[in-house]
């Protein structure tokens, strides 16, 4: 479990992160989203005590990451996959870290094994390519066999079959009972992924809250009719409490009537219909409405992306 | 003490990176060929033209010093950039997130890359130290130039030479940790080996002798303080010891208080 209160990092007069609180609970996959500069880099690092918060705390089974003795028993983290050493094998960089936590060498080849990097072992990890890291850096993650992952985009430059890797080892770690918590920017992919997601915008949480209920409650749904009476029909709707907008094509968009009520509404005023669909929001466009005004706001104060994460 | 300080763990983490280094190697490869190549050189071409040196030079002559001029330069820079790079390059490339995460008291990190820097370049720079000596002393035997190990001051500026190496490359590292930028470190120590002296000859000889090339003129030479407004043996070790101290201590302190 990681706990977080109060969470505060400010650098100058920008503010990173805003009075961030949540808990990640154990035994499910907790997204963490937001857009590029949203602060959930710098959440993380300070959660593993590499960043030092303004104000509050973070906790990780109840203790901070600094009170840990050996941590990576306890949490294992992917930052950056860039972070590798140019000059090194991936079996010494991993040789290096396990040693440092009186982790056995026989873990560096079961980790290999289970990220598929034991043919690239020997190789300088300098010239892997960014899927390659990925992996390494989740090898890393994996050494100390932690009952508590955070992972920092971990899918980035990974293949249609890594991502999938991953999914299922994501999947597969917290129906073990570990607490997994994974920052992405890709709703589509959290949608796959998780069970609970937390949504950073501009350093505060606006979003904490399950999956399913935030399909629910963010996801908007419409009808599209098209007809050759349009702005009969378009008042009609209107009359009956329908919000309608007219589409490019002349088509109508109707939002707060269900497609079968809109049906029995034009037959009843012999009225045609060439179309009538239901159109189901997705996860992504309700994730975009709710950061995309921040995202542009960003954009015009000239904040750049990633600033200070 | 050791337990607390500099768990065995994370010791051995910092041995495993510095071994598995590439420019390690490529180190000790320049430091030897500069060391014995360039100290050949000097002592053949001296044998060479022994005919042609004024009276006042041969009095002045220092057999072991002569030895260590100009490829010791070499191997000092080398040595002290390894120890930058083995600070400067985790920040570079973001490996020392990395690290803290595995090793969340920073100062049990830079202690024990304090103890592999320290005792790799200490055995490193004795070697070649001693392997210099008795090199130089093998051509200097032609002319009945050469000199004991146990004659005066002779182990002590052997020994102290291969020491100076591991100095240089500790105080490499504390920069490397304080400006985390490797050219940045290997800039500042340069500077403080090349230009310091050369600020400092102009406010007199007391402020220079502060500085670590001319302790480590000192420190190589058999003939102690001498004509040249040398810093005495006692006086090159404190000055010696006081800047690798106060490296330290600054990198020390601020491993602990910045974000990374």
């Amino acid at each position: 479990m990681i706990e977080v209160r109060g969470l505060t990092k400010r650098y100058g007069a920008r503010v990173a992160v805003d009075d961030v609180t949540f808990t990640v609970e154990p035994g499910r996959v907790t997204g963490f989203l937001g857009p590029n500069g949203s602060g959930k880099s710098t959440t993380m690092r300070m959660i593993l005590g590499l960043v030092a918060p303004t104000a509050g705390h973070a906790l990780v089974d109840g203790r901070p990451h600094r009170a840990f003795d050996r941590p990576l028993r306890r949490v294992g983290a992917l930052l950056d996959a860039d972070a590798v050493p140019a000059g090194r094998s991936a079996y010494h960089h991993l040789a290096s870290i396990a040693a440092s936590n009186d982790i056995a060498r026989g873990r560096v080849d079961e980790v290999l094994d289970v990220v598929g990097l034991r043919a690239a072992a020997r190789r300088r990890a300098g010239g892997f390519s960014l899927g390659m890291r990925q992996r390494l850096g989740i090898a890393v993650a994996l050494l100390g066999d932690p009952p508590v992952l955070l992972l920092d985009e971990p899918v980035n430059g990974l293949d249609p079959d890594g991502v999938r890797w991953i999914r299922t080892l994501l999947r597969k770690s917290a129906a073990e009972g570990r607490t997994v918590f994974v920052a992405g920017h890709l709703m589509s992919e959290m949608a796959l992924t998780a069970d609970h997601v937390i949504v950073l915008s501009r350093g505060r949480v606006i979003v904490d809250t399950t999956i399913a209920e935030f399909v629910r409650g963010g996801a908007r749904g419409d009808v599209l009719v098209r007809s050759p009476y349009g702005p009969r029909l378009s008042a009609l709707l209107t009359a009956r409490g329908a919000t309608v907008t007219v589409e490019p094509d002349g088509a109508l968009a109707v939002e707060g009537l269900a497609y079968s009520r809109i049906g029995e509404l034009a037959a009843g005023e012999g009225l045609v219909i060439h179309e009538l669909v239901a159109r189901q929001g997705s996860l992504e466009e309700a994730y975009l409405r709710i950061t995309e005004p921040e995202a542009v706001h960003r954009a015009a104060d000239g904040v750049p992306d990633g600033a200070g994460a | 003490m050791s337990r607390v300080l500099v768990p065995r763990g994370v010791l051995a983490a910092e041995w495993i990176k510095l071994r598995t280094l590439r420019s390690t190697y490529f180190t000790v490869l320049v430091s030897a060929v500069a060391a014995l190549g360039l100290g050949a050189f000097d002592l053949g071409n001296l044998v060479a033209d022994r005919d042609a040196m004024s009276a006042e030079r041969r009095a002045a002559f220092d057999p072991v010093r002569f030895g260590f001029s100009g490829g010791y330069y070499v191997v000092v820079l080398a040595v002290g950039t390894l120890g930058v790079s083995t600070a400067s390059s985790e920040y570079g490339s973001g490996l020392i997130r990395t690290t803290f995460t595995a090793v969340p008291r920073r100062r049990r990190v830079f202690a024990a890359k304090v103890v592999v820097v320290g005792g790799a370049t200490l055995v490193l720079g004795e070697v070649i130290a001693f392997a210099t000596f008795f090199l130089g002393q093998a051509i200097l035997a032609d002319e009945h130039l050469e000199v004991g190990l146990g004659a005066p001051h002779v182990l002590r500026a052997v020994l102290a030479t291969g020491a100076f190496v591991m100095v240089f490359a500790l105080i490499g590292l504390a920069l490397g940790v304080i400006v985390r930028h490797t050219a940045g470190a290997i800039a500042a120590l340069f500077g403080l080996f090349f230009v310091a002296p050369m600020v400092t000859g102009a406010a007199g000889d007391r402020l220079r002798n502060g500085t670590l090339q001319q302790a480590f003129q000192a420190l190589s030479s058999t003939t102690g303080a001498d004509a040249a407004g040398r810093p005495s043996t006692v006086t090159a070790v404190v000055v010696c010891l006081l800047w690798v101290g106060v490296a330290l201590a600054v990198a020390a302190w601020v491993i602990e208080r910045r974000d990374v």
